[in-house]
């Protein structure tokens, strides 16, 4: 009984998409936080991009130098603190594709501001940075996205590079 | 005899392959100490109270607030961090009462996982699903109900084996860089998964060497689910396999994954050679 149970909720969380809710509900509840499975690894497409997470920030003194978020912290390239930083990075260039626009001629960042991709990548740089380099809020802190993209493969082997600076974020002290 | 009763006596009559199934119990349970190893240094960054995370809400029910309990209270993260070591070193015994640990060891990877999702990839949910199963291996069981959920734990690890690899290829194939070949080319331009010396080099910009590894990589994930069924020919297969997930752990620095799909294999590994490696391992009698 136990184990029909099991694979009738699986198979209902399997084909939700075809489902009602009043199903689905219950299926997922069951189902999302024991069995989700997502074997999406490089799949379908990988960005034709590299892009790494930025930041600077200011106390009572100019602006620092910008930084690599894991980098200006030890923590390398292949390094588990980078892979949660590519992470936010993935969930931030999505942002940026779906919610990043102009009005009048000027970049609007309202929406990506207020998405919580936008948060967990900033919470992400003030965390390290307040853990390893100064316990102390700084004054202001900026991010950016430091795209470089990949050249198709049947074009000449060239990199292009963009910079997006999201908007300046005082912290609460 | 019946189809039916050829069923009932195949599952129930002895546990199929044991020491097939008991060096797949081994790795997997293995893999979760790797898998602490791995993040020991950053473990309290990942889930001590000082994280990196920015916590949202979830869905609240019984079964949420369960898994997700380290999400909503880091100061848990030591009982839960050291329990799950606690439960996969037990998991690795093979004891009619191994399956507690395993289901402690198995509850709190899930744990762990949801508070610090972007730290991981596929390869830890692959293992969480596979010790699912493993918990209710005792490949020493005597009794019907034990043999038979062992045995239901084998086909069970053994498809799900298989549908990784045949939902990955479909979810590859519905894109367009893996069809084109050119899946491996973008793969080495990632900073994250490559390494300096592959930007700009020959290498990268060969593109035979980049589609013939696209398509290496695709169709040997499309033959997968029938190949290990096949018996010949199967082991040849499998290192095949093994030297496959080797270059993605070597080359695009993914141990992690690359690991729990190499020690998945064990399922699929004739019972006399697993019987042997465990053996050259003295890891019979654990």
């Amino acid at each position: 009984m136990i184990a029909l149970t099991h694979f009738v909720l699986i198979t209902a969380y399997s084909f939700r998409d075809n489902l009602p809710h009043a199903i689905t509900k219950y299926a997922d509840r069951y189902a999302v936080p024991m069995f989700h499975q997502n074997w999406k690894l490089f799949a379908p497409d990988l960005p034709k991009y590299n892009v790494e997470l930025e930041y600077r920030y200011a106390t009572s003194s100019p602006w620092s130098n910008w930084e690599d978020a894991s980098g200006a912290f030890g923590y390398g390239k292949t390094s588990r603190i980078e892979t949660v930083e590519q992470g936010f990075n993935t969930a931030l260039g999505w942002q940026v594709l779906n919610n990043f626009y102009s009005r009048d001629g000027r970049k609007q960042f309202d929406r990506i501001l207020q998405s919580p991709d936008y948060a967990r990548a900033l919470f992400f740089v003030l965390k390290l940075h307040q853990l390893k380099r100064d316990p102390v809020m700084p004054d202001s802190v900026q991010v950016r996205l430091n795209f470089r993209f990949t050249p198709p493969p049947d074009q000449a082997y060239t990199f292009q590079s963009s910079l997006l600076e999201f908007p300046v974020y005082v912290p609460q002290k | 005899m019946k189809i039916t009763e050829k069923i009932t006596h195949h599952l129930t009559a002895r546990v199929i392959t044991p020491h097939s199934l008991r060096l797949l119990s081994l790795l997997v349970y293995a893999w979760f100490l790797i898998n602490v190893m791995m993040v020991w240094n950053v473990k309290d960054l990942l889930w001590g109270v000082d994280n990196v995370f920015y916590r949202q809400g979830h869905a609240d029910s019984f079964i949420e607030n369960f898994f997700y309990q380290l999400i909503y209270d880091a100061t848990r993260f030591k009982i839960i961090f050291y329990a799950h070591i606690a439960g996969a070193i037990l998991g690795l015994t093979n004891k009619s009462w191994s399956f507690i640990p395993r289901i402690i060891a198995w509850s709190t990877g899930w744990m762990l996982f949801y508070a610090a999702t972007e730290a991981f990839n596929s390869g830890m949910m692959i293992i969480l699903s596979l010790a699912f199963y493993c918990s209710i291996v005792y490949t020493n069981a005597k009794g019907v109900f034990r043999i038979t959920l062992t045995n239901l734990a084998r086909y069970a690890c053994m498809i799900q084996i298989c549908l990784v690899y045949l939902v990955a290829t479909v979810y590859k194939l519905s894109g367009k860089q893996w069809p084109s070949g050119d899946a491996m080319y973008y793969t080495l331009h990632i900073d994250h998964f490559s390494s300096p010396m592959w930007i700009g080099s020959w290498v990268i910009q060969s593109a035979v060497v980049m589609k013939t590894l696209t398509y290496f990589a695709l169709i040997y994930q499309l033959l997968f689910p029938v190949m290990v069924w096949i018996k010949k020919g199967r082991h040849v297969f499998l290192i095949i396999g093994v030297v496959f997930h080797l270059f993605i752990g070597i080359f695009l620095h993914l141990w992690d994954f690359a690991l729990s799909m190499i020690f998945a294999y064990a399922v699929f590994v004739e019972d006399g050679l697993a019987r042997r490696v465990l053996a050259a391992f003295r890891l019979r009698g654990l």
